[in-house]
Order: C-alpha cells, then sequence, then structure tokens
C-alpha cells in the first residue's frame, strides 16, 4: 500500500526520587508493600485535611523543566481535575492546568529535535484490582492507596517523532537524562516512568494529522516499540480497509501483543479544573531557579560527545546511557585505568549485572589484569567479591592467592613436568601437529589455574622447538 | 438562562447525585431561579481584571521531604464499609457506554 | 467573630468553600472573643494558607476606645434592598452611641456589592462541590454498598447522605464548573471577587473600619425559605463581601427588630483583628449592652 508517515506525541509520566508523597508525609511505598499500608489522612482524603507540596518533588520537577531546556515561568500554581473514580480518594486530582511548572522545552534524540510542551506536577492515583483481573467482567474490585499522593511529573511532547524506533528512543533518552540530573530512577518495570504514545498517520506528504489514539499499559521499552508497530498496523488497516480511526484510549495487552480500546472519547470526561485553593501559588524566584541550574551535572548529550572522542560508539551506546556507568567509567580512566579495555569491561561484565565498585578499585583490577597478575576469570571473580565485600582488588587478589603465576623459574618446572608426562602430545607437536599444544597447555592450566597462560605459552613453545 | 431538564441530568451525573421523582424539576425551577440573580455578572466589566483564586498575599509554601508516620493498615479501613484483606472494597466499575 | 483568611489553621475543619473558609470563636463577650482568637490563630504547617503572623497581634490595644476612629459607612450597605426598618433604626442607634463615644462616622462606597452575592454563590458552591466530592461511601461514611456498580453506589449514596441545601449548592457548583460554563461563572466571578476587594482597599483608605447592619432582616423562621433560596441567600448580602474579600469581621448585637436581635457588623482591613475588636468592644461598652449579653452561661456553676 501507499506510504504511511506515523505522528507519534509522548505523555511520560514519571515519579520523581522523594522519601515522601506529593502532598502529605507518607513515605512512599515500596513495590511489594502490603495494601494501604501507606496511608494517612491526608492521601485517604479524610474530611479536614489539607495538601502542602513537597518541596523535593517540585525541585525534581524543575531540575527536569531545566534539563529539558524548558521555559520556567515566574508563577505556577496547582489546580482541581475533578471526577470520580475509586481510585482516586478526594474525588479530584491535584494537577496542574493552565500555568504548568514549565513550557517549551526540547529534547534531541538522535537527529530528531522533539520540542516539549510542558513538564507538570501531580499526584498518583490508587491502584485498583479487579476480581477475575479483568476491569469489564469485575463483579468487584479492590482499592489499594498507597500510590495515591505519590508524585509525578508530567512530561508531554508535540507529536515531533515520527516511528516506533525514535519513540522508543525518546523514552530512553528521558530515562538517561532523568537518572543523570537524579530526577528520577525513571525505572520502567516499576512504574517510575510510564510512557503513553498518542499515535496517528497520515499519508506521506500530507500535513493534516490523522485521528490519534492514545496508548496505555506499557511495562518496557521493548512494549512501547511493540504496541506502537502494532497500533500503527492496526490504523493503517483500519485506513486501507475504508473505516475511520476512532479517537479512543487503547491498552497494550502484554500476553496477546495487541491493543484494544480502554475507554471511548465518546464518554468524555468533564474534569471541571478550577484553581486548587488549598495551596497558594508558587512563585518560582529566579535566584532559586539559578540555584538549580548551576547545581545541574553535565547533560547526557554532552558526556557522549566527549566519550565519542576516546571510545567505539557501541561503547559509548551503552555507558553513555547510563550516569553511573559513565561516572565509573571516567572516573576508573581518571585513575590510570585503560581506556577500551576499561569500556569492554563495563559493557559486558558491569552493565549486564547493575553491580558496581568503586572507580578507584576498578581501575586497580584493570591495572592487574592488564599486567598479566590475574586471569580475566579470577578478574570476574575478584570483582564481584570486591562488590560484595567493599575490599579492593589488591586486597581480594593477594588474600586468596589469586595472582598469577608468571614466575619464569617456578613455570619452567611445571612445563618441564607436563611434557614428560605428556609424551604423546610433545611427540604430535613436534612433528607438525600444532593443534597438540591445545592439550599441553590444558594439562598445564589443571595442575596450575592461575599458571599466566601467555607465559606459559611461551616457555612450552620454547621447550618443545 | 433557564436549566433544562437534561443539563440537569447531566449535571446530576457529574455530581454523582442521584435523582429520585420530583428531582428534576425541583433542580431545574430552584437553579433557574438562583441562575437568573447570577446572571447580572454578565454586566460587570471585567476586561482587564485579573481574576482572585486565593484572597490573601501567601504564597510558595512547601513542605520539607521528611516521611511523617503513616496509619496502620487496620486505621485507614477502620471506617470502610466494605474491605477484603487490607483493600477497601467496591462494586463493579462499569464504563458507561 | 470570622477572622481574617488564614488566620485560623483549617486543618480538621471540615471543608466548605475552601477559598473562603475562617474559623472564629463565638463568645459571650468581646473580650472572650478577642482572647479565644488570639489563641486559636497562627501558622499551622498542615494548612499552606495558614498566616505566620503571630497570633497575639489581635489583642493589640483592642481595648483602646474609639476615641478618634474614622468608621466608614458603605452607603450601599445603609441602604440595602430589602433592609427592615426596625432592623436600620437600631444600626442607627448604634451609630450614635459610637459617635458620641468617640469616633468620627465617614461615608464610603463599596460600588460592587450588587455582585457580591452572585460572586459568591458561584464561588462558594463550585468549591463545595469539588470539596464533597470524598463523601463517596468507599472509605468512610454512609454508604449503598449492596448497588450494582461503583457508579450507583456513588448515585444512591450521595442523594441519600446530602441534605437539599448541600445538593443544591453540589448541583450549582457542578453546574458553574463544567465545560462550557467556566469562563462564563467561575472565572467571571474570580474577576468580581477582584472588584470587591479592591472596593475594600479603597473604603479603608478612608476608614478605619467598616460598620452596618449584619443582616438586612432579623431571623426568619426555620424552612420557612427552602422554597425560595434566593431569598434566604439574600440575608447574607452583607456579610458575602467581607468574606469575598477575605476580611476580618465580628457582629455585636445591638439591639432587637420586632423582638428579635439586630448585629452590628464591624469589618476591618485584612489583618485588622485588633482594630474590629477595638471597635466592637468600644460598642459594648458604651452601649451597656454587654451586661446583658455577657449575663452567665447555663453551663456555669454546674461542675
Amino acid at each position: 500500500m501507499g506510504s504511511w508517515e506515523v505522528v507519534i506525541g509522548m505523555e511520560v509520566h514519571v515519579q520523581p526520587k522523594t522519601k515522601t508523597k506529593m502532598f502529605c508525609g507518607c513515605a512512599v511505598a515500596p513495590l511489594n508493600a502490603a495494601p494501604n499500608t501507606y496511608v494517612c489522612e491526608v492521601c485517604l482524603g479524610l474530611p479536614g485535611v489539607l495538601p502542602v507540596p513537597n518541596r523535593a518533588a517540585v525541585e525534581a520537577c524543575l531540575k527536569t523543566a531545566l534539563a529539558l531546556n524548558c521555559d520556567i515561568p515566574r508563577h505556577t500554581k496547582f489546580d482541581r481535575k475533578n471526577y470520580m473514580y475509586p481510585d482516586l480518594p478526594k474525588g479530584y486530582q491535584i494537577s496542574q492546568y493552565d500555568l504548568p511548572m514549565s513550557v517549551n522545552g526540547l529534547l534531541e534524540v538522535g537527529s530528531r529535535k522533539v520540542r516539549i510542551r510542558r513538564v507538570h506536577l501531580e499526584e498518583d492515583t490508587g491502584k485498583l484490582i479487579h476480581a477475575g483481573d479483568q476491569l469489564h467482567k469485575a463483579w468487584e474490585s479492590y482499592v489499594d492507596l498507597n500510590r495515591a499522593g505519590v508524585p509525578l511529573m508530567e512530561i508531554v511532547s508535540e507529536p515531533d517523532l515520527r516511528s516506533a524506533d525514535e519513540a522508543r528512543d525518546y523514552a530512553m533518552e528521558l530515562r538517561t537524562l532523568l537518572r543523570a540530573i537524579g530526577a528520577s530512577e525513571a525505572d520502567m518495570e516499576k512504574g517510575q516512568l510510564r510512557a503513553e504514545p498518542n499515535i496517528s498517520i497520515r499519508r506521506a506528504g500530507t500535513e493534516q494529522l490523522g485521528v490519534k489514539t492514545e496508548l496505555k499499559n506499557i511495562n518496557s521499552f521493548r512494549a512501547l516499540h511493540r504496541a506502537i508497530l502494532y497500533e500503527v498496523d492496526r490504523q493503517a488497516k483500519v485506513l486501507e480497509s475504508g473505516g475511520a480511526v476512532e479517537q479512543e484510549t487503547r491498552g497494550w495487552s502484554e500476553p496477546e501483543q495487541r491493543t484494544f480500546p480502554q475507554r471511548s472519547k465518546e464518554y468524555a470526561e468533564d474534569y471541571r479544573y478550577f484553581p486548587e485553593p488549598d495551596i497558594p501559588p508558587l512563585e518560582l524566584d529566579r535566584a532559586w531557579i539559578e540555584d538549580l541550574r548551576r547545581g545541574l551535572p553535565e547533560m547526557p548529550s554532552v558526556r557522549r560527545a566527549r566519550l565519542l572522542e576516546q571510545l567505539p560508539a557501541a561503547q559509548v551506546a551503552v555507558i553513555g546511557a547510563d550516569k553511573d556507568l559513565a561516572d565509573l567509567y571516567e572516573t576508573a580512566v581518571a585513575n590510570g585505568a585503560p581506556a577500551l579495555p576499561t569500556a569492554n569491561w563495563i559493557v559486558n561484565e558491569v552493565a549486564p549485572t547493575g553491580k558496581l565498585v568503586s572507580p578507584r578499585s576498578l581501575a586497580e583490577l584493570m591495572k592487574l589484569l592488564q599486567g598479566g597478575a590475574v586471569t580475566r576469570d579470577q578478574a570476574r571473580e575478584v570483582y564481584l567479591e570486591s562488590v560484595e565485600t567493599g575490599r579492593t582488588p589488591a586486597e581480594i587478589v593477594a588474600e586468596h592467592g589469586y595472582a598469577q603465576l608468571s614466575d619464569e623459574s617456578e613455570l619452567r618446572v611445571l612445563a618441564e613436568a607436563v611434557i614428560d608426562a605428556n609424551p604423546k602430545a610433545a611427540a604430535d607437536y613436534r612433528s607438525g601437529k600444532k593443534q597438540a599444544m591445545q592439550a599441553l597447555m590444558a594439562e598445564l592450566r589443571k595442575r596450575a589455574p592461575h599458571a599466566n597462560p601467555k607465559v606459559a605459552n611461551e616457555l612450552l613453545l620454547k621447550l618443545l622447538g | 438562562m433557564p436549566l433544562s431538564k437534561d443539563e440537569v441530568r447531566h449535571v446530576a451525573m457529574l455530581a454523582r447525585l442521584g435523582l429520585e421523582a420530583g428531582d428534576v424539576e425541583f433542580y431545574a425551577d430552584q437553579l433557574s431561579g438562583i441562575l437568573a440573580h447570577i446572571d447580572r455578572l454578565q454586566q460587570v466589566d471585567t476586561e482587564h481584571i485579573a481574576p482572585t483564586a486565593q484572597v490573601v498575599e501567601i504564597a510558595s509554601r512547601l513542605r520539607e521531604d521528611e516521611p511523617r508516620p503513616s496509619l496502620t493498615q487496620e486505621e485507614a479501613l477502620a471506617n470502610a464499609s466494605a474491605t477484603v484483606d487490607g483493600f477497601f472494597r467496591v462494586p463493579a466499575i462499569q464504563e458507561e457506554t | 467573630m470570622k477572622p481574617t483568611y488564614g488566620r485560623v489553621s483549617r486543618y480538621g475543619l471540615i471543608a466548605f468553600a475552601s477559598s473562603l473558609d475562617q474559623i472564629g470563636p463565638f463568645a459571650r463577650s468581646v473580650d472572650d472573643a478577642a482572647i479565644t482568637l488570639s489563641l486559636m490563630a497562627g501558622f499551622d504547617p498542615l494548612d499552606a494558607t495558614s498566616s505566620d503572623r503571630p497570633g497575639l497581634e489581635v489583642l493589640n490595644n483592642s481595648a483602646g476606645g474609639v476615641k478618634g476612629m474614622r468608621l466608614g459607612v458603605p452607603r450601599e450597605y445603609y441602604d440595602v434592598k430589602g433592609i427592615e426598618p426596625g432592623v436600620k433604626a437600631a444600626i442607627d442607634a448604634a451609630l450614635f452611641i459610637l459617635r458620641n463615644a468617640g469616633a468620627e462616622i465617614v461615608d464610603v462606597s463599596l460600588p460592587h456589592t450588587d455582585y457580591g452575592l452572585a460572586a459568591y454563590y458561584i464561588i462558594a458552591p463550585a468549591e463545595c462541590s469539588s470539596n464533597l466530592a470524598r463523601f463517596d461511601g468507599v472509605r468512610y461514611g454512609l454508604a449503598e454498598v449492596d448497588a450494582a456498580n461503583i457508579t450507583d453506589e456513588y448515585l444512591q449514596t450521595r442523594r441519600k447522605g446530602f441534605g437539599t441545601e448541600v445538593r443544591r449548592r453540589v448541583m450549582l457548583g457542578t453546574y458553574a464548573l463544567s465545560s462550557g460554563y467556566y469562563d462564563a461563572y467561575y472565572l467571571k466571578a474570580q474577576k468580581v471577587r477582584t472588584l470587591i476587594k479592591r472596593d475594600f482597599d479603597e473604603a479603608f483608605k478612608k476608614c478605619d473600619a467598616i460598620v452596618s447592619a449584619t443582616s438586612p432582616t432579623v431571623a426568619f423562621p426555620i424552612g420557612s425559605k427552602t422554597q425560595d433560596p434566593l431569598s434566604m441567600y439574600l440575608c447574607d448580602v452583607l456579610t458575602l463581601g467581607g468574606n469575598l474579600a477575605g476580611l476580618p469581621g465580628i457582629s455585636v448585637p445591638c439591639g432587637t427588630s420586632d423582638g428579635l436581635p439586630v448585629g452590628l457588623q464591624v469589618l476591618g482591613p485584612q489583618w485588622g483583628e485588633s482594630v474590629v475588636l477595638r471597635v466592637a468592644r468600644a460598642y459594648e461598652e458604651a452601649s451597656e449592652i454587654r451586661t446583658g449579653v455577657a449575663s452567665p452561661s447555663p453551663l456555669q456553676g454546674r461542675g
């Protein structure tokens, strides 16, 4: 069929890193908390309670806005979004309507400049569990208000993304940025970052936007990518068969790998927004904003550019996407670690496990490895032990006697013993069967696992030569 | 401007107020009367007037991010009409169609 | 007495109209009201709209008398539509007493008085409709738990639990905020609120406090106006302006009309409780009504 252009705007909800909820002193509940154990009179919406905004949440939102190059107005306010639903204790959600914390930002994702419409602050709702697991078939539902009142930043982009790849990369770049500035852990699996793409398609070359659908229930970057591919395909089929796309909210079903209609705009809610009278307006003092701006670390895009001067793109893709990894790399190298081997070590050994040692320890280990003092397998063990105990690699190596046997006189005795014990292999090698060397090396390693393989190999060659 | 019965039904649904016999007529009549008075607001020229949402000059009241004790689950659920295993229980959530 | 908005924490007060609600003392004398308020007032970290001014400042010179003070009489209040002759006579007598006590009575004007009721009956019900949404029967309170679905549960619980006046206000407020009407009603009312506040700001340039009747009429029999809410609301016409402007005000007894008590209202600028109390106390003393009002409480002496 003729080609379609995909148009995607993203609404991303991010839970800022705070100890307490948005408007009360309840601690933010861990994932496995028993229901309704992180609630108080305020977030339960008892009569007579009042909200008081959390400074840390406001500052996380402002830092995010600054990192996204947003304009920050001189004052902002909260508004009430009124609707009744059992996961919303007060019958309204405190959000921001016409004076959000920030507007007009920009995030570069690869070569795409994505305009950010607004970043605002609001509170999360509670969690509903439906008897029988499905809303439309449930005979009753169960309400857990632990999440009710947890702070959320809503980051809304303009419809500037043009593919599922770009949308996924945008969400990943946001995660990198949010972690880099310490505004959020942004873990999608934990629901700390929820991406809701608004998707429409139009004939390539046309201007008019198509009817969009909004996707919810997406729990990973992979699901985000797949859900968009599915939805684009679905919309194309609808249009190509002469139908019309309905403006609606659709859910992504992970088990079925498809989207399904959730809520139709036919019954459009009327949210009756009005200014929250319980919270005075916030004056966004310029000195405060400048303090926050000065406190921001280097932006990931800048750091990535610098890393690319030292490392291949593949390594930068991994290390540059995670502030902790990039910090580890750069500080380890500053402590004398060799650049590329260290980068490879981080890509292969650290990134998959997420287990970090101090940069000083990593530098020490990389030097031990490079100098041949430990084998790669030993280095892996030393690394893990250092992660667990916090002790330095040198200490661990010394204690385990891990240090590689590189002493030539000792190794020579060993090599001679191996040759004596394996006359056939030795003869084979001498008669030209070079692969016989492998058997001899294997035998040597069995006798002395900590033998430096390079030195041992050279000695065997010399003795057989 | 007088309120139609359909508007009354719509508003009652938004407010989640059930309607009993006679309610629609009652609200239509009463609200129309009050609104007839309220419509005088339209006579006031407010072209360059900023709205007042809060009447005293207090601004930027923020709370430090320090946890305070929460309620126990038992306390949280103590006044609920129906609970199950630590949850509030509610009847089926049917989406309007 | 109604203090300045923000003077007393609203934490623990069941909210009606959050931008108007304010807790004040009822007392048997102005002194008692003053002392009680001084202890109720002050900053509360649980109410972001509470002022950090010291509560004790309400007592500043509150017994200083009215000599040399200028008391403004808004002509729109003095001649308010529907004021009963007996009420007007009682106010005239009160003004006479205050003048004798050394106050200067001056004319002031509150030009937007006619719109106060309309603005109030948009803003208050709108906030009320939102504040009462939490009464849904899920976490506490009356609940029709056997309803077939959550929407029916809400509808039945709230129809049953709220009285006529509450439902009327929830309906009015919901309507005023609903799509298509927000600008015409709620936003317009907030702009008019600005004008009303400005009226008071202007008036207080010419006077230290404003005096008027508390209500144009004396008390009506319970239930006599339920079918005519507008006429009931009109009884509030002299107090709504001060409430919309967040001002402190007090009502002290100033005689009777048709055997029913008439109130003298004293309004001060924001945070001017001490001025309000000073005028009310001076009147109480000069009028010699105090002795009658402050007779011992029936509860006294039982313990």
